[in-house]
């Protein structure tokens, strides 16, 4: 490679140019390296493990894999390789990471892509002898077979796994083999998903479609010669008739991602941890599945819960965009002092634990580590300034004063019912909304960023009622902000209102940016039910 | 002719065994269930069980059940099959194979065999033939003032005529009244036709059967016939699946081009009134009148809009039924379910979704043009005491005709 | 005019495709500008309700809010009320600028480009096309779409107005997976669309009864199992096979018939919602003519295959969203930003050669 140019546009990165690790092994992470390259990021690759090897399910034929994975052969040339059987140790290092590769080499690297998959989900109700894994990547007929393709078994199969296996059992079909495919819903899920589907009907390919819990695997000998078979029976859903039983050669199991792999890879990545459905956490709900709320690190392929090659190739390119604006902004002079950190700080470590960004860094001086603040990747939440036992910390854009001057202001008016919103979700959903006299909404960056402390001082200074409303839950940009809001409202409901008998009311409400009609319903209700209590002061 | 939308699903169709290309298609959507009039009364058969039975290997059970006779091929179900697949099609293939293994309604192979000795299914010779069709003519001659001169002159094997007109045996046999109708209509509008001695029945029950071999011999005589007499328009009678046969399927199953016209009578009054050859004034009729449209006129064909516009004209008052035109119910007794003795007074039973859209219009007559549906509405008017007059469109412009001549 | 050392991207259609683009190219130092022929942004999404319980069910709606408050900060030029009128190409057919032209003054304007986005989004079906679903001619029956007006506008009670605890029904694959419309694939939004507002309407409304009637559910992604789970933990009737007709049925009922386990069987209805399918933009005839960018059989936008998937035939123009075929919120999220990654890669690639 010849001395590399400069990205379009801007300058910013003319002295630097980005670096980045991916780690993963398989097509996943080869497209995750090649597009990073292609965006002059200077790019390291890590082979993990084997059980992380690739399955990528190619779901129609719009995509060549053996010649993709010729051109990414040769997009990875320059690219350098390590090998180990171990996980790296990694770790935050400024706005960046660490990764020691090895006993002796450490490495810096301003992005972090995971493009692994977790490997294939084999259910255990199965016995395993009879039925062999469907791996896309590696399945191959050149001979005419009699397959079954199992789907939807015993959860829902990805429809781009159902689609690699249809072009599979077609393709069997084609060069004269028995193709039977068993499922609950047929995958189609692709621009040509309902082409593939029938072409493989019109080449012979039988569907089936099992009934929930009649699925049964048994081995047979044929009588004729005398090879052993696989019986797959089950009872077809429309034509319930009687059961269907059929024999065949190999039967190919079809799942999709196994979550519950990830749970160990998760442990690895600093502040990585896992959602509600096992994939490696990341901030779906804004952005896209390979974003994660950590700030420089990205997750694509199985990780973040899709095996559709397509999907992949988007998730990579994505990602490496993504990544480069970060790099950027890692090097934007504005973003360097968003939160400052004072003498106060005992180097507790909360913030550093609770950050949903990883956004404070602690520099581990022999002498005496400190805290900092990684400006590129902190949000501005303020979930850290919120629970800081020390008060040592202050966001820029939104002082630790500016709760104060609003609390001071409410002790003087005495009457007012307050709402505190986030920024994100409430207060644009209010920017339209014509509020009651006596409501005060005030703007907080988070849910998350109200402390018990203020909530407390709040109703101490005379509001007649507050009103913390956040995102929905599973929705917060800053991950767990909103959840952050709500078990404050309920601790301080059951440690001081409740045994106090405080009357103002106190309530905790979600919300998303386009509910302003909700926002509106929301606010009148906790208005009447502060009206409906006349003795509160 | 703007007014005529082929239908879609055009594929070709050929009939031997079970052919699954007709039907592997099929994804379970589930659209055809609800459209099928039959799903009461058969409630544990529809369409897309019987697609699946065949996918499964099972259509033998289909080929031993009532439900394949019972079904009037209508092709409502699969009107917008979102896999343009169609079911009267598939209905004649399993047909054909109980045809093959014997297994025919009785009074159906009866006509079918009549159909190969006689060229129709009533097993009626030429010198008969003639004899009745100028008896029938003969029985008007008490109103011959009204008529023009030569009405009663029945044209036969006139060659160089410009319409070879094709009747539907019931107009010489069960219900002469029609053919009247159809001779009062020619003379009335001058038109320049002729019967053949030798070529005069318009229906081919084989192809209700999935008998494909015999369906087209039959096809084949009156192509030809109306090559000897060079006629410029084959003129169909009002008779649905003769008409569609001829219109849609002719050239296909024949691999040929016709070199003439394939017209229904209800198109031929149109266009003569179009032209200016008929004159009917609005509201002749003094009716509310409502339209059937006939599955194969109208779903199969496409001939939707040329009855409404003569409707329009005539009665006082018109109403549609709904849904109707391609998604017009069927009145159950079509697809040979009328010629079926074996289905009885079920036909009747199963068409109550025509009888509850028919008394939802509040008409007077129902109109349509299918002798077919005409006997089947009539029967059913009769069996539900409906208080309705059923008509057929060519009959009701004779009556306008007549009205305005008065 | 942005200055000489900058880039320049110019992207039709202000729908969520489009603005996710313009904002992750600004953030990468290109300059923008994005057309849009009506007169607001945001496009379908600006329209679709949130479908959060007290959960997040991971619409994606919400994004746009997000996109939009970003796109405020952000040197982005908008040009609402405008539309492409042609393109300029220089040295070696690339793309050096276009021509808009306003739709009401009919002024014209130039506006330099290294690279084109055609981000025009789809068109929802229209279902009285196809006329036994009654729509249009039965009360009740209503699209996807309309039954979200009544959760943005927080009004679900009043859906069916008079009914303590009424019967809703959706009706998946309407106006997609048909060949009689010329419309043979699957929307892919619509399975998740139509679990999703059924969750929320049996949250929300615990003693109405809701089916989703369906052909094969499409699933997709890390939370597919999720919304199955909930939809079944909450009761919600998932039923094989989409009735092809509905009828008036006892005065203001909706009756249908479907295959209930292996039986034929007739169901009311007081509200009856068709998840419909997407359709190609039909101004995509008229931009595949100004641009070169060829259509598919289905008059989508052609895309180049594999690696490639978000350039077109002709250099310098992409393609995002689901102007080149049926997507969801997070796909086309995802497309709009690999778009972006192929043009930064593009336009760096040029300066080089140049």
């Amino acid at each position: 490679m010849g001395s590399v140019s400069k990205p379009a546009g801007e300058d910013i990165l003319t002295d630097r140019i980005p670096t980045a690790l991916v780690l993963g092994s398989g097509l996943g992470a080869m497209l995750m390296c090649a597009e990073l390259a292609a965006l002059r990021f200077s790019v390291r690759m890590m082979e993990l493990p084997d059980t992380m090897a690739g399955d990528l399910y190619c779901s129609v034929p719009e995509v060549d894999v053996q010649r993709l994975r010729g051109s990414l052969m040769s997009a990875m040339e320059g690219i350098e390789v390590f090998r180990s059987k171990d996980w790296p140790k990694i770790g935050r290092d400024q706005a960046g990471f660490h990764a020691d590769v090895d006993h002796f080499r450490s490495h810096r690297f301003d992005t972090l892509f995971f493009a692994g998959g977790p490997g294939t989900k084999l259910p255990a109700l199965l016995r395993p002898d009879l039925f062999e894994p469907y791996k896309p990547e590696s399945f191959s007929v050149d001979q005419p077979e009699n397959l079954v393709f199992l789907l939807d078994y015993p959860e829902p199969t990805d429809p781009a796994a159902g689609m690699s296996a249809i072009a599979s059992a077609l393709s069997n079909a084609k060069i004269g083999g028995r193709s039977s495919v068993v499922l609950k819903n047929a995958p189609v899920r692709h621009l040509h998903g309902e082409t593939l589907y029938d072409s493989a009907k019109t080449s012979g390919v039988i569907f089936y479609r099992f009934v929930d819990c009649s699925i049964e695997l048994a081995q047979k000998k044929c009588s004729e010669t005398g090879v052993t078979q696989v019986c797959v029976s089950f009872q077809d859903c429309i034509e319930m008739g009687a059961d269907h039983e059929i024999t065949c050669d190999r039967l190919l199991l079809v799942t999709g991602p196994d979550n519950e792999g990830i749970t160990s890879v998760a442990g690895y990545i600093p502040g990585m941890d896992i959602d509600r459905n096992g994939f490696m956490i990341s901030d779906s709900a804004h952005c896209n599945t390979f974003k994660s709320f950590n700030r420089g690190i990205y997750c694509i392929g199985g990780f973040s819960g899709t095996t559709d090659l397509l999907n992949v190739i988007s998730q990579a390119k994505a990602a490496a965009a993504h990544a480069r604006s970060f790099a950027l902004a890692c090097h934007s002079e504005n973003r360097q002092s968003v939160l400052s950190i004072s003498d106060q700080c005992i180097r507790c470590l909360t913030c550093h634990r609770i950050c949903p960004h990883s956004a404070i860094w602690v520099s581990a001086a022999s002498s005496r580590s400190q805290m900092k603040s990684i400006g590129a990747a902190c949000v501005e939440c303020g979930i850290c300034v919120s629970e800081c036992p020390r008060i040592a910390l202050d966001l820029r854009g939104f002082p630790e004063t500016a709760f104060s001057g609003f609390i001071e202001d409410i002790g003087r008016e005495n009457d007012k019912i307050v709402v505190y919103g986030c920024s994100r979700s409430a207060a644009r959903a209010i920017s339209s909304l014509s509020l009651p006299p006596d409501v005060v909404f005030f703007s907080t960056p988070c849910a998350g960023s109200i402390s018990e402390k203020v909530i407390l001082e709040t109703i101490n200074a005379g509001a007649r009622g507050v009103l913390i409303v956040g995102c929905h839950h599973g929705n917060c940009a800053s991950r767990n902000g909103t959840d952050w809001a709500c078990d404050r409202v309920r601790s301080v409901v059951d440690n001081f209102v409740a045994p106090l008998e405080i009357k103002a009311p106190l309530e905790y409400r979600t919300v998303a940016p386009n509910e302003a009609t909700k926002l509106e319903r929301t606010i009148r209700r906790f208005v009447e039910k502060v009206h409906s209590k006349p003795d509160c002061l | 002719m703007d007014d005529i939308i082929i239908a879609q699903n055009d594929n070709a169709e050929t009939i031997s065994n079970i052919n699954s290309a007709i039907s592997e298609t099929c994804m379970v959507c589930g659209e055809c269930v609800s459209r099928c009039f039959l799903n009461t009364a058969y409630p544990d058969m529809n369409p897309r069980r019987l697609i699946r039975k065949i996918a499964l290997g099972r259509a033998q059970e289909m080929v031993d059940s009532e439900f394949i006779w019972a079904c009037t091929l209508c092709a409502r179900c699969t009107a917008d099959c979102p896999k343009d697949l169609r079911m009267d099609a598939i209905i004649r293939n399993v047909r054909g194979m109980a045809w093959t293994q014997g297994k025919v309604p009785a009074r159906i192979r009866e006509g079918i065999e009549k159909g190969k000795e006689f060229g129709n299914n009533v097993g009626m010779d030429s010198e008969e033939f003639i004899d009745t069709a100028q008896w029938i003519a003969e029985e008007m001659e008490d109103d011959a003032e009204d008529l023009p001169e030569g009405a009663l002159d029945v044209p036969f094997d006139r060659e160089g005529a410009e319409i070879f007109y094709v009747p539907n045996p019931r107009e010489y046999t069960s219900n002469p009244g029609m053919f009247q109708t159809y001779l009062k209509f020619f003379a009335y509008v001058g038109a320049d036709w002729t019967l053949s001695s030798k070529v005069f029945d318009i229906t081919n029950w084989p192809y209700y059967m999935g008998d494909q071999e015999d369906a087209v011999d039959l096809v084949r005589l009156m192509v030809d016939e109306a090559r000897n007499l060079g006629a410029r328009i084959l003129l169909t009678t009002e008779c649905g699946h003769g008409f569609k046969i001829l219109r849609k399927d002719a050239e296909n199953w024949l691999d040929e081009k016709l070199d003439f016209e394939v017209l229904s009578i209800i198109e031929l009054a149109h266009r003569y009134w179009k032209e200016g050859r008929i004159k009917l004034s609005k509201g002749s009729v003094d009716k509310k009148i409502t339209y059937h449209d006939p599955c194969n006129v109208g779903r199969k064909v496409g001939v939707f809009e040329a009855p409404r516009e003569i409707l329009r004209e005539i009665a006082s008052e018109f109403v549609e039924m709904w849904p109707n035109r391609k998604y017009s119910v069927c009145c159950g007794g079509g697809g040979s379910v009328g010629q079926n003795s074996d289905m009885g007074a079920k036909r009747l039973e199963h068409a109550h979704y025509k009888k509850d859209q028919i008394l939802a219009t509040g008409a007077d007559v129902v109109a349509t043009s299918c002798q077919n549906c005409l006997t089947q509405l009539g029967d059913l008017q009769a069996r539900y005491e409906m208080p309705v007059e059923i008509k057929s469109v060519i009959e009701l412009v004779v009556e306008a005709i007549e009205h305005d001549r008065d | 005019m942005p200055s000489n050392s900058k880039k320049s991207a110019v992207i039709v259609g202000a729908g969520i495709a489009g603005l996710a683009s313009a904002r992750l190219l600004s953030e990468n130092g290109v300059d923008v500008t994005v057309i849009e022929k009506s007169s607001g942004i945001g496009g379908h999404v600006a329209n679709w309700g949130c479908m959060a319980t007290s959960e997040c069910q991971v619409c994606h709606c919400c994004s746009l809010s997000d996109i939009i408050a970003a796109l405020d900060e952000s040197p982005v030029r908008f040009m609402t009320g405008w539309q492409l009128e042609s393109i300029n190409t220089g040295v070696g057919g690339q793309l050096s600028g276009v021509i808009v032209v306003e739709n009401e003054s009919r002024n014209i304007r130039e506006i330099p480009a290294d690279a084109l986005i055609l981000s025009i989004g789809f068109e929802t079906f229209d279902p009285s096309s196809k006329g036994l679903w009654g729509y249009g001619v039965l009360d009740g029956v209503i699209t996807l779409a309309e039954f979200d007006d009544f959760i943005r506008e927080d009004r679900l009670s009043e859906l069916v107005p008079d009914q303590d605890a009424p019967r809703i029904a959706f009706f998946q694959c309407v106006g997609s997976r048909d060949k009689s419309i010329g419309a043979n694939y699957c929307s892919q939004y619509c399975c998740k669309a139509g679990l999703r507002s059924a969750i929320r309407i049996k949250t929300d409304k615990p003693d109405w009864d809701v089916s989703l009637f369906y052909i094969d559910l499409q699933v997709a992604g890390k939370y597919a199992t999720t919304l199955l789970d909930n939809a079944k933990d909450l009761g919600i009737h998932l039923v094989q096979g989409v009735p092809g007709e509905v009828f008036p049925y006892q005065g203001n009922k909706l009756g249908v018939v479907s295959e209930k386990n292996g039986l034929n069987v007739r169901d009311q209805f007081d509200r009856i919602i068709l998840s419909v399918g997407q359709r190609p933009n039909p101004t995509a005839a008229d931009l595949s003519r100004i641009t070169g960018v060829g259509l598919d059989n289905f008059g989508f936008f052609r895309n180049l295959e594999g690696l490639d998937r978000f350039r077109t035939s002709e250099k310098g123009i992409y393609v995002a969203g689901a102007c080149s075929g049926p997507m969801d919120i997070e796909t086309t999220l995802t497309s709009a930003e690999a778009a972006t990654a192929d043009i930064l890669e593009d336009l760096s690639n040029w300066r080089e050669g140049s």
